[in-house]
């Protein structure tokens, strides 16, 4: 892919669910050996399947484009709920059982990506913004930050090359169905009875 | 005001309502900005019978509520919801039973996709909407609740609407544009617009701002929603949430048995 895309979605990754991000980048591509798709699970307040990630991808590949996922490993400690997925959506009304060979855990979505690959070059936030959604046009530079650690980005007509680096260290191809819900059929919470 | 009461009456009705859905873009007003707001349209609001065109915020139980606390001197007659997500509808009927606000506040189930149903057909004095902000449509999704409130008023009566506003991101002033383009093509005078009025709970654009819109509609004018109401054309239902951002869910069901029961929550329901 080219190191200086137009569009695509970035993420910070890293240790998740009790997992070391090497164990989990060994997994994933075992899973893209015996199944040809990838399940990157997800979960926050940003970049949501329905709403952002697949309507951003299929506005880029109904124009001949593709959108690759690009990742910037940091030091995560995230520990989410450990229950695995049984099931997806991509559009919040069918659940379909998880492809055999696929293990997604402590994540309420999945981008769905082809092969993983390693990558090494850096990225200036500062040359895009926002590609979609309430905060469209939004400087990614600035869009980063705090809890915000992904976004769908495109180019910008104001670029800022210095501003805000990222180091890129993997990167794959959003594919078909491009990014999905996930859930546990089997999870019910407790819910307490509403008192005023 | 006794800020205490007010915060303390606004409080009571933010634990009441359901936690919001991201995949339908509800964001939550911060609370400060709700007794604002709420204390604002009041007086728009004077005794008018009120329809709310979707409510996740719960700004009408906010009036209500602060108006029975005496909190507020002036607001509406009565007051409807319209809400397509059952959980809304819930939270609303059950917050005024338990307070005994039955003759005044009421809600049902309904989306702005179906026609309004004939028993709202101009039946009100006043609508309130605070819309999806309709930022990959160009405002598409703001008109179709504008309609619905248009549809719901008489011929002199007022619109109350909660639109993006917010400099840094340039599609806010386009859509702003828009729905003041759609109302005054409908017959509307815009009254008053106060800037960057409220601010919401959003982890990615925590600066994001709304304004309040208030629109008075000219009676002698013949507009194009007179008649029966329709369903929204469906092309307008595939681009709903912007391009490859369809409509498909009818109602959001409420599985929560009122919020006694242990269960999944909510249920999405297809056309």
């Amino acid at each position: 892919m080219a190191e200086k895309p137009e569009n695509f979605m970035f993420m910070k990754v890293g240790n998740h669910a009790g997992e070391d991000f090497e164990s989990i980048i060994k997994r994933k591509m075992d899973e893209f050996h015996k199944t040809g798709m990838i399940f990157w699970g997800y979960g926050g307040n940003t970049c949501h399947p329905l709403t952002q990630v697949r309507p951003f991808v299929k506005s880029v590949v109904e124009k001949g484009g593709m959108v690759h996922l690009l990742m910037e490993p940091i030091d995560s400690r995230a520990e989410p709920d450990l229950l695995p997925a049984t099931e997806y959506s991509d559009d919040g009304l069918i659940w379909k059982p998880i492809p055999k060979g696929i293990r997604v855990v402590g994540s309420r979505y999945a981008v769905v990506l082809g092969e993983i690959k390693p990558s090494d070059f850096e990225l200036p936030l500062g040359n895009y913004h926002v590609g979609i959604g309430r905060s469209r046009g939004y400087p990614a530079d600035k869009y980063i930050k705090g809890r915000v650690d992904k976004a769908c980005l495109s180019l910008a007509e104001v670029r800022r090359d210095a501003e805000h680096i990222v180091q890129i260290g993997f990167t794959a191809e959003i594919i078909d169905p491009y990014a999905v819900m996930v859930r546990n059929s089997e999870a019910i919470r407790p819910r307490k009875s509403f008192k005023f | 005001m006794d800020l205490r009461a007010s915060l303390n009456a606004i409080s009571a009705v933010v634990v009441n309502r359901p936690k919001p859905l991201r995949e339908f873009d509800q964001i939550y007003m911060r609370i400060a900005d709700m007794l604002i707001q709420a204390e604002h349209v009041s007086k728009w609001l004077k005794d008018a019978n009120t329809v709310f065109i979707g409510d996740g915020d719960a700004i009408a139980l906010c009036i209500v509520h602060l108006v029975a606390l005496e909190q507020l001197k002036i607001g509406p007659k009565t007051v409807h919801v319209l809400d397509f997500d059952e959980r809304v509808i819930n939270s609303v009927n059950r917050f005024s039973k338990h307070y005994g606000y039955e003759r005044i506040i009421s809600a049902t189930l309904y989306n702005v996709a179906d026609p309004l149903p004939q028993q709202h057909y101009g039946k009100y004095q006043a609508f309130y909407t605070n819309p999806p902000f309709g930022a990959s449509n160009d405002g598409a999704s703001i008109e179709a609740f504008l309609l619905r409130g248009i549809e719901a008023i008489s011929p002199s009566g007022i619109c109350c609407a909660v639109l993006a506003d917010y400099p840094e991101l340039p599609w806010c002033a386009s859509v702003l544009r828009n729905a003041q383009s759609f109302l005054i093509d409908n017959g509307f005078v815009i009254t008053e617009l106060v800037p960057q009025f409220h601010t919401y709970h959003l982890d990615d654009t925590p600066d994001l701002t709304s304004c309040s819109l208030i629109a008075k509609r000219l009676g002698d004018c013949h507009t194009s929603v007179e008649g029966m109401s329709s369903p929204l054309p469906k092309e307008q239902l595939e681009h709903f949430y912007g391009a490859h951002g369809p409509l498909n869910v009818h109602h959001v069901r409420d599985l929560s048995n009122n919020g006694k029961s242990i269960s999944n929550e909510y249920q999405l329901e297809p056309f």
